[in-house]
């Protein structure tokens, strides 16, 4: 009869919060609400907490973190219009709601990465021209056009959904140059290691010092802050929920209202959800960038400027590099001094973190003999099947060893401007 | 015939009643009146009892205990200067309006004046490099509550009628009971603050009135017994030890020494270390200290006013209404300036003074407190015990409401026995519903988050209506919480780590106390 009662009591809480109409951007996720500045009234501590009947640590009323945001961000949740298991965005909260597009971060269970099949307009054939080539990641779709998510191969987390049983190990933590650190500490990491679900003010709710548990972990010894857009749509009239998707256009830097911040600016636009570029190296993706324009700005910031505004690759780069501190490189080809991570490619300018890498999941295939079988830092081979293959994608975006070759060409055999990729070419965005 | 004469009679009562002077505190509630210590010929017995006549169980002269309370203690009365219906103390029995003293510590069953959606707050340094909070709920207008440990006809509420968490673990939500007021109050006197029940009693099958915890080890190189979860017993406690197999077995034995895990026995020497487990139930009840009674002609003071004394010196304590009344007056008690006027008060009372910048402006929240030595507050008392009070009202609330009590749990995934921390971090044993819990402990006690009559707190928020009470089912109930919607856990939290010392949110020139 008890656990007949939980039972009910857990339904109870899941009709509850299903029934909870799409609130503005954040959701319950608002720093200014949150931390009390628009007055110590808030509500959103209700839909996650509980004092004394909690389910699990930290007061929160689900067994685990995981379980907690999957509430709302959920393939089955309808409390937000961010599926992060799923990888896709829609438009409006609940379920049949039209897609808006694929997320940036892929999906911790699918993602809709056309890891297959990659465009590239190889635009100088030359080393140190190698980030100047045209690429583009489409996203994944069947044969109707609609958005098509495939099991990931690899994610940030493993989990029962996905399968994946990756080593929980933070690659590279711990300070270069000191020698052999090792491959990494073992963590435990969970959504909270990466967000602050209170909000914070910061791109993605961004912890400034991520910090998962695990013994051994050195956290990084300042805040890495990435700028994010306002909170408020300036156009009064629509929603504040953000555009989370892989869908941009090319700004005005200093002008938010010429980037596609807010899923309403995506559908003004006219913008389908099948649109929008995996590898955003540069964006469009067909068109030469300078310094100032045109590279990845999710957050309306594509370079530094007066004001304190810094880019988003470095501020992003930085961020990742909290956590995986050996992989930041200035310079391919100098030694590090570490005895691992000796030489590393550089993750400067365009060549950011998540040019090369999604942060949720990615559906990537490695089923090539070397790439199904590189080891990871600490030589543990994933051999487990995933989706057929084998192979740990390592959140890369494309097949194989794709990723390398959407900037390079070092065979030097192919003239400027040849094109390589589905055809017809793939537009923008 | 008959009928008439006992409505003459119970008229007769009424104005008897109402025209008794305000009565030294507590009015008939005095034991040593009542035990016959002072002589055995009380009056106060004929102020409520009827031998023959009687109108409601327990030969009261009303229908129940609700309603002869209500006789003196309810809003259109003049038998008592506190009104626990509206929430307010007055400063004499006559009720003038103009003579109110001040806003009921525990709010009020029909109405209350926590002013519950305008907090304050104020942000500091309480080390080097740690951030923390210092809440007020000031005294607001009065409005309906909307939660009451009571339901009544006068307050429209319908409550579930649970005593939630009651029972052991794993037993549930918790019993369905009735309760009345002296099913938490000894309306005869029994020397306790606000004459608790060191036992409170609910009707109810299925209610445990009893506090068992479980042992887990003993240790002789220290006389320790170690329990399970945090035990909740104070110094002094009388209890039974049972199953542990070593000295510490017996009846009548008297509780030493306490930390949150482990307790000490008078006279007790545990000879061998065991691990055998065991159980300590708590037979003496809870003991919640009074301050002295009051002078003759003068009562006690029941608002939310407090100063911050000296432990040990009653007279630097707010205890009595007098002291209220002199220092709305002339605007400081104790040296202390404030507001000590009908809407003075703190109803959060996480520390008192709430802000000790208020009244010292060298005292900088951007600096560590700890190096502020000046500037250090002192734990909520209103019986000017402020190292014991927050102990012992929390043990006394979880006597019913038993395992909201929390504060270390052991570590589920060590063999150590031993190795424990925070209830919100690690789970309460065999238990699947009150599983990780918010702490307990001084300055997190039940009162600090919760007052106990009545609340005027709005739960207009899409969570905070629907909140769902343990056993599942959603109310917009203020759960006698003191903030609109969640703004109690904001009053102490701020999870994004935004808010910088010296940050002040809330009305314009709050005030002490």
């Amino acid at each position: 009869m008890r656990r007949l009662a939980l039972v009910i009591a857990c339904g109870a809480v899941w009709l509850i919060l299903a029934a909870v109409p799409a609130l503005a951007d954040g959701g319950p996720h608002v720093m200014t609400v949150n931390n009390g500045s628009l007055g110590i009234n808030a509500d959103g501590c209700a839909g996650c907490h509980r004092a004394h009947t909690a389910q699990g640590p930290f007061l929160i009323n689900a067994a685990d973190e995981t379980a907690l945001c999957a509430t709302c961000h959920g393939t089955a949740g309808a409390g937000a219009t961010t599926d992060v298991m799923s990888g896709i965005q829609y438009r409006l909260v609940g379920a049949g709601s039209p897609v808006l597009g694929a997320l940036r971060g892929g999906g911790f269970v699918t993602a809709a990465i056309d890891s297959g099949n990659p465009a590239r307009l190889l635009v100088s054939n030359d080393l140190s021209s190698s980030d100047d080539q045209h690429a583009k990641v489409s996203v994944r779709i069947d044969g109707t056009g609609a958005v098509d998510p495939a099991p990931v191969t690899s994610a940030h987390l493993n989990m029962a959904e996905n399968g994946l049983s990756a080593p929980a190990v933070a690659w590279g933590n711990d300070v270069i140059g000191l020698g052999d650190k090792g491959p990494g500490p073992t963590v435990t990491l969970s959504c909270a290691s990466c967000h602050n679900p209170h909000g914070n003010g910061q791109y993605r709710i961004l912890n400034p010092v991520p910090a998962p548990e695990g013994a051994g972990f050195v956290p990084a010894t300042g805040p890495a802050t990435v700028t994010d857009s306002p909170f408020d749509n300036p156009d009064a009239a629509e929603a504040d929920t953000k555009n989370y998707t892989v869908i941009q256009t090319r700004g005005v830097p200093g002008t938010l209202s010429t980037y596609l911040l807010y899923a309403a600016d995506v559908v003004d636009d006219g913008y389908g959800p099948e649109t929008g570029d995996y590898w955003h190296v540069r964006v469009p993706w067909n068109t030469a960038s300078t310094p100032s324009t045109g590279a990845d700005a999710p957050n309306g910031i594509p370079a530094n400027r007066t004001g304190g505004f810094v880019a988003f690759n470095t501020q992003m780069t930085a961020w990742c590099s909290s956590c995986h501190t050996r992989y930041a490189s200035s310079a391919g080809d100098e030694p590090s001094g570490d005895a691992l991570f000796a030489f590393r490619h550089e993750t400067v300018g365009n060549r950011a973190c998540t040019t090369c890498h999604v942060s949720h999941g990615s559906n990537a295939r490695m089923a090539g003999q070397f790439s199904s079988t590189q080891p990871f830092p600490n030589d543990a081979t994933v051999t487990y099947d995933i989706g057929g293959v084998t192979g740990d994608s390592r959140l890369l975006k494309v097949d194989n060893r794709g990723t390398c070759q959407l900037c390079h060409d070092p065979t030097g055999t192919l003239a400027d401007g040849t094109y390589t990729g589905p055809v017809p070419v793939p537009g923008t965005p | 015939m008959r009928r008439l004469a006992l409505v003459l009679a119970g008229g007769a009562l009424w104005l008897i009643l109402a025209a008794v002077p305000a009565l030294a505190d507590g009015g008939p509630h005095v034991m040593t009146v009542n035990n016959g210590s002072l002589g055995i010929n009380a009056d106060g017995c004929a102020g409520c009892h009827r031998a023959h006549t009687a109108q409601g169980p327990f030969l009261i002269n009303a229908a129940d205990e609700t309603a002869l309370c209500q006789t003196c203690h309810g809003a259109a009365v003049t038998g008592s200067t506190v009104d626990v219906m509206t929430g307010v103390q007055y400063a004499l029995a006559g009720r003038d309006a103009g003579t109110q003293l001040g806003a009921l510590r525990g709010g009020g069953y029909d109405q209350a004046r926590l002013n519950a959606g305008d907090v304050s707050r104020a942000s500091y340094l309480r080390n080097a490099t740690s951030v923390s909070q210092r809440p007020k709920v000031g005294v607001g207008a009065a409005e309906d509550v909307t939660s009451a440990h009571i339901e009544m006809t006068d307050n429209g509420l319908t409550n579930p009628g649970i005593a939630w968490g009651n029972g052991a673990a794993g037993s549930g939500a918790g019993p369905v009971v009735e309760i009345s007021c002296a099913s938490c109050h000894n309306p005869h006197g029994n020397g306790q603050y606000r004459i608790l029940n060191k036992i409170p009693e609910a009707t109810g099958t299925g209610f445990d009135d009893g506090w068992v915890v479980d042992i887990i080890a003993t240790v002789a190189l220290n006389d320790r017994i170690y329990t399970e979860v945090s035990h909740a017993l104070l110094v002094g406690d009388v209890v039974t030890v049972a199953g542990t197999g070593t000295a510490a077995d017996g009846t009548s034995l008297t509780v030493a020494t306490v930390s949150s895990n482990y307790f000490t026995l008078t006279g007790v020497d545990i000879l061998a270390d065991t691990g055998v487990g065991g159980t300590v139930e708590r037979t003496s009840g809870v003991v919640v200290t009074d301050a002295t009674l009051p002078a003759p002609g003068d009562t006690r003071n029941y608002t939310v006013m407090q100063t911050k004394g000296t432990e040990g010196t009653e007279s630097t304590y707010l205890l009595y209404a007098s002291q209220v009344a002199t220092a709305a007056g002339s605007g400081t008690f104790n040296g202390i300036a404030g507001t000590y006027g009908p809407t003075g008060g703190d109803y959060f009372a996480r520390n008192v003074p709430w802000n000790p910048v208020i009244n010292d402006p060298t005292c900088d929240p951007t600096i560590n407190a700890q190096t502020q030595p000046q500037c250090a507050t002192a734990n909520s008392a209103p019986n000017g015990r402020p190292s014991t009070f927050s102990g012992q009202i929390t043990a006394w609330c979880a006597s019913c409401h038993t395992r909201y009590f929390a504060n270390n749990n052991p570590n589920p995934t060590t063999v150590d026995p031993l190795d424990t921390g925070a209830s919100w971090m690690y789970p309460r044993p065999d238990e699947s519903l009150f599983k990780y819990q918010h702490r307990t402990v001084s300055g997190r006690d039940c009162l600090t988050c919760h007052v106990s009559h009545g609340s005027n707190a709005a739960m207009t928020g899409d969570f905070s209506s629907t909140y769902t009470y343990p056993d599942g089912t959603a109310s917009a109930s203020s759960r006698l919480l003191k903030v609109d919607n969640r703004g109690t856990c904001q009053a102490c939290h701020d999870p994004t780590g935004t808010i910088t010392a010296g940050t002040y949110i809330g009305p314009v020139g709050p005030t002490v106390p």
